[in-house]
């Protein structure tokens, strides 16, 4: 028989495992299968190989489900907490903006009548936009330095340096 | 008749996918329990497969199933929530791998070096049982030489039974590649047992 034959009974005994089989390679294996002992055997190993793979187990322990529920349950309670404390801060930031474009209008008639009355105009425009805009500066800028990503980075950069 | 059947269980499986994953979306935790109980025992088989041990495995498991919360969102019913799972823990893996410095799953050796599989017996005679348990000890232990890249295909084919579009989603390999690879490991996992029973047979 030529050693094509076995090669291809083969090949096509290991795409049984894998997928499925044309039914003209099919047929045309199991007449080979008829007449060869070497390959009838080659596809008894891979069954053997196949059911035995199937029939390999692992125990598993009520305690790893448990703690791995509780785990996860930990999780989702510190996740919500999370979540709520950053809707505060959003809604604190969207509140705070919204006071303070409401308020800077009347801030700003009252220092310019003020400026008017003592006769300084521009002196009191400087000094309104100093101090409306040096609490939100300062509050930017220790934010970003406090944020550990940009500390740690800017530490990096300099410790490489 | 078998095609309505067939397409019934098709849209129950479809409806329960979509179940799961506005389950998710909401983080409901009583479906994060019934999920970690229903998948406990095949995830932790696949993570086995992967690491070549109980202890990271079973670390890992953990480790999935809040990942599966913290991304739960990301899952939209639209595959099987298997696949999605198992690709979660093999990212796992994977990480996990680059931090022992090992470059992908072919490259890997097992991470843990007890044997992670238990040699399980149904109701079989003493005979059997005894012939079983080589079969087994024999196939654990050439399961135990091959990559976890081998490990990993042969057990998502053959124990998990997914089908070769199931385990490119899983792997995130196109379809020829996982092909090839299932033909690759058998071919090892055959002369690795073959190796093996040369070795018993001089002994």
């Amino acid at each position: 028989m030529p050693q094509n034959a076995h090669e291809r009974a083969r090949g096509l005994i290991d795409t049984l495992c894998i997928e499925e089989v044309p039914r003209g390679e099919l047929a045309w294996l199991n007449s080979h299968l008829e007449t060869c002992g070497s390959c009838a055997e080659h596809l008894a190993k891979a069954e053997r190989i196949v059911k035995a793979l199937r029939s390999v187990r692992i125990k598993t322990e009520e305690t790893l489900v448990r703690r791995t529920q509780l785990n996860v349950r930990l999780h989702a309670c510190q996740m919500r907490e999370h979540l709520d404390q950053v809707r505060l801060l959003w809604t604190s930031c969207v509140m705070s903006l919204a006071m303070t474009v409401v308020t800077t209008w009347f801030l700003w008639q009252a220092s310019e009548w003020l400026a008017r009355w003592w006769g300084q105009g521009w002196l009191w425009q400087f000094a309104f936009l100093t101090f409306g805009f040096l609490p939100s500066v300062a509050a930017i800028t220790t934010w970003v330095w406090q944020r550990p990503s940009f500390a740690d980075h800017v530490g990096f950069k300099e410790g490489v340096e | 008749m078998m095609s309505a059947i067939i397409s019934h269980f098709m849209t129950s499986l479809e409806q329960e996918s979509l179940e799961i994953a506005r389950g998710l979306k909401q983080r409901d935790p009583d479906l994060l329990d019934q999920l970690i109980e229903r998948y406990q025992y095949r995830l932790l088989r696949y993570l086995v497969s992967l690491v070549g041990g109980r202890e990271t495995a079973e670390d890992l498991f953990q480790e999935t199933w809040i990942r599966v919360l913290e991304k739960g969102r990301q899952y939209n019913g639209k595959t099987k929530f298997d696949a999605w799972l198992f690709a979660i823990a093999r990212h796992l893996v994977i990480d996990l791998m680059r931090k022992k410095k090992v470059t992908s799953l072919e490259d890997s050796t097992p991470i843990d070096k007890q044997t992670p599989f238990d040699i399980q017996s149904a109701e079989l005679s003493p005979f059997e049982m005894t012939a079983s348990h080589e079969e087994a000890g024999r196939l654990a232990a050439a399961l135990d030489h091959l990559g976890a890249f081998h490990r990993e295909v042969l057990v998502l084919r053959f124990q998990e039974e997914m089908t070769l579009e199931e385990m490119s989603l899983v792997t995130g390999a196109p379809v020829s590649t996982v092909k090839s690879r299932l033909y690759r490991s058998l071919e090892a996992l055959r002369n690795s047992l073959e190796g093996n029973n040369d070795a018993t047979k001089r002994s």
